[in-house]
């Protein structure tokens, strides 16, 4: 296999996820849609890495995991918190921030 | 074979994660999501990761997911309305996506002309041995990897601090 396949399935599935975060109005959606991107980042270091035949993809695509997992616990802590003061999870009633 | 096994995966996962962003309800999105994410972890098998395949299906699968599915039913779906689950700005916001995807497929086509990192060659095999990882995790990535367990203690200290209960007013009221 080329490494041109596997950059084009990352490129489309970052795609995918980046359009899921602009598009879709459910904050967790939106966070499921993020976990996408960073699965495709994941993709593109790992077929570097053997591209070019190192170990280091594999050692930044465990960060990058680390990175996931301590994002998704804040980030679903940060939705509970917001689900009791509003009652929604809708992403446009959590405004208080915008002039 | 490599390369059917490769394509079916590859559409697989392309159609689980339109799944995922096109799903009305969350919970079939966790679950869509979690398809992907196996099938990726088939990917990195081809890519020889295996390392990486198994912390993608304990931690990814086995973790993260859970714990949004954990989440989801923490929250009463049926007060979320469900009459429209796109933003008013979709059909920007998809042009948006695709530019980029545009732009990101051109730099990956092209990237010889600016920055000269390709070379036209097949890949190496048999590169992400656990062994080789683990020594490079505690060799030269040491510091990384002890910055990484603060930013673990951090997240889980700020997750319990957010999702806490908030206290009641305690000024009397005068």
């Amino acid at each position: 296999m080329e490494i041109y396949n596997f950059l084009a399935v990352s490129t489309i599935v970052f795609t995918i996820g980046l359009i899921g975060v602009l598009v879709r109005r459910n904050i967790m959606i939106i966070l499921m849609s993020l976990e996408l991107m960073l699965n495709a980042v994941n993709l593109n270091l790992v077929a570097f890495s053997r591209l070019w035949g190192g170990v280091v993809g594999h050692v930044f695509v465990i960060f990058v995991i680390t990175v996931a997992a301590a994002e998704a616990a804040v980030g679903l802590a940060i939705v509970i918190a917001v689900y009791r003061h509003r009652e929604s999870i809708n992403i446009d009633d959590m405004n208080l921030l915008k002039w | 074979m490599e390369t059917l096994i490769f394509w079916s995966l590859s559409g697989l996962i392309v159609l689980f994660a339109l799944l995922v962003i096109s799903a009305k309800n969350p919970v079939h999105s966790a679950i869509f999501l979690v398809g992907t994410l196996l099938f990726m972890a088939g990917l990195y098998i081809l890519l020889d990761a295996e390392f990486i395949v198994g912390v993608q299906v304990i931690v990814y699968v086995g973790g993260i997911t859970v714990l949004y599915l954990f989440v989801i039913s923490l929250i009463v779906l049926k007060r979320i309305p469900l009459e429209s689950t796109l933003n008013r700005q979709w059909p920007a916001a998809v042009i948006a996506g695709l530019a980029v995807m545009v732009e990101v497929a051109f730099f990956l086509l092209k990237g010889d002309l600016f920055f000269q990192v390709f070379e036209k060659k097949k890949m190496i095999y048999g590169t992400g041995e656990t062994a080789a990882i683990g020594r490079a995790l505690y060799g030269p990535y040491v510091f990384p990897f002890e910055i990484a367990t603060v930013l673990l203690l951090l997240a889980i200290i700020g997750a319990v601090l957010m999702s806490r209960k908030p206290e009641r007013d305690q000024t009397p009221e005068s």
